[in-house]
């Protein structure tokens, strides 16, 4: 399917043929039953959580599918991947869920290959919620920060108790359902990281994603002052020095796997690096569609772009003339600052809230920049592959796809 | 953002290595490998499977 051959008349930044969508985020639950003191959701920059409605509607719901049904037919896209996120989505209840992802399975049953995925804070997993998964074929994402007490330490209820022991119970509970689950891990400067990992790999994790903790420059000062210049490479190096060393053993980890793709030339396969079109969209709970939702760490309203599912296709996202509409079909300018970075094709800025300031907008690199640039060269110098060798690379790889588009 | 959980899915390529007598320096140049004929195969793919990773109600507290 072409996507972006020819550009509307007098628009040359809007494609004419949709673009096809990897994944939907649907954003079932605008409530938590967590207060997790780092949620962008909810303790950031933004409140439009408190005017929407606590769980979609059952009418929202099929519109959802019915618009992604239309966006894949028109795109004749094979795959998709729908990704049921909150708030906690298990407010929901099991019962919903299972109807909704039999429902999903019906209503896109033209699509080849259709993925369900669910990313849940876990206090709620019990034996049917674990059958539900197993039978739906949903993969689970659960957020785990590490050992008891520092999971507790930030995943505390409405109450300040801490979650980690209800949990455990549930990834008990996916595992005897045979359900495939990973973790997300918020980076915390200044943890020990290999006790972390091997604390999440004994728990069973199919998968880990270790995710940079969310500032913008306007926020970032304080994690500085404390931690010093490069916490979280300080946080990554160690475990990519053991993922690398053992050849990939134990769970998956895709933020390592995603930086040797780079710096061997290929393209990022994660939305931390690269500043490619992100290419994915989320519905609220009201039918909103949305853009990147950490977006809301920068202020109010970023990631709105005015439609809704109940009257608006997908494909009305590129004309939308919205921030998010840049960043999903297109991805910023690379900011000025990164011009002359010897990472500017790999990192590109980095992930695109990390990039914003009041003063500037998100015309500046990461707060993480030094940070990408100490965990390139490290990674660069034990894999043996000089940036320059990652330009021949990248530039050889562009040149067999050129060819291989003239056929 | 991955999906939730697909973000994350495992990479095509089974690297994973129980063979403890394998050396070190193998492990990785097999690592390696592996993730470059990922890239190779996938320069004639039509979408790239970008891995989003999605905070979850993690860090995310909710979301």
């Amino acid at each position: 399917m072409s996507a972006c051959a020819v550009p509307v008349a007098g628009r040359p930044d809007v494609p004419a043929d949709p673009v096809p969508f990897g994944l939907f985020v649907l954003k079932v639950a605008s409530r938590c039953n967590l207060n997790c003191d780092y949620c962008y959701m909810y303790n950031k920059a933004d409140s439009s959580w408190r005017n929407k409605p606590a769980i979609m509607s059952e009418e929202t719901f099929d519109a959802t599918l019915l618009r992604i049904r239309r966006h894949c037919a028109a795109t004749g896209q094979r795959s998709v991947r729908l990704a049921f996120h909150g708030g906690e989505p298990t407010m929901v209840g099991p019962a919903r869920f299972d109807a909704w992802c039999t429902r999903a399975r019906s209503m896109l049953a033209d699509v080849e290959d259709v993925g369900l995925g669910i990313q849940t804070n876990g206090t709620r997993i019990d034996a049917v919620w674990a059958e539900v998964f197993a039978r739906n074929d949903v993969r689970v994402g659960v957020s785990v920060d590490g050992v008891r007490d520092e999971h507790d330490r930030h995943r505390v209820d409405h109450r300040g108790r801490g979650s980690y022991d209800s949990i455990v119970r549930g990834l008990g509970e996916l595992g005897a359902a045979g359900v495939t689950w990973g973790v997300l891990s918020v980076i915390e400067p200044g943890r020990d990281p290999l006790s972390t990992h091997r604390h999440i790999a004994g728990l069973g994790a199919d998968f880990v994603n270790y995710l940079w903790p969310d500032h913008t420059h306007d926020t970032i000062a304080g994690v500085r002052a404390r931690f010093g210049r490069t916490p979280v490479a300080d946080y990554l190096i160690p475990l990519f020095d053991q993922w690398l060393e053992s050849g990939g053993a134990g769970p998956h980890v895709p933020e390592f796997w995603n930086v040797a793709r780079l710096v061997l030339g290929g393209r990022s396969a994660h939305e931390n690096y690269g500043n490619e079109p992100s290419r994915y969209v989320f519905v609220e709970t009201d039918g909103a569609i949305e853009g990147l939702d950490v977006l809301r760490i920068c202020g109010e309203g970023m990631g709105h772009t005015g439609l809704d599912v109940l009257s608006s296709d997908f494909a009305e996202l590129a004309a939308s003339g919205s921030l998010s509409a840049a960043i999903i079909m297109r991805g910023l300018p690379l900011p000025s600052g990164c011009a002359s970075c010897v990472e500017r094709t790999t990192c590109a800025g980095g992930y695109v809230p990390h990039r914003y300031s009041r003063a500037h907008g998100f015309d500046s690199p990461s707060v993480w920049c030094a940070d990408i640039l100490e965990l390139f060269a490290h990674a660069r110098a034990r894999m043996g592959v000089t940036a320059a060798e990652t330009a021949r690379r990248r530039d050889e790889r562009a040149r067999r796809i050129a060819a291989v588009a003239r056929g | 953002m991955s999906e939730p959980s697909d973000q994350a899915s495992k990479p095509s390529v089974d690297i994973t290595v129980s063979n403890l007598d394998v050396p070190r320096e193998n492990l990785r140049e097999t690592l390696i490998a592996a993730i470059d004929a990922e890239l190779e195969r996938q320069e004639t793919q039509e979408m790239m499977p970008i891995d989003v990773h999605l905070k979850g109600s993690t860090h995310l507290k909710s979301s």
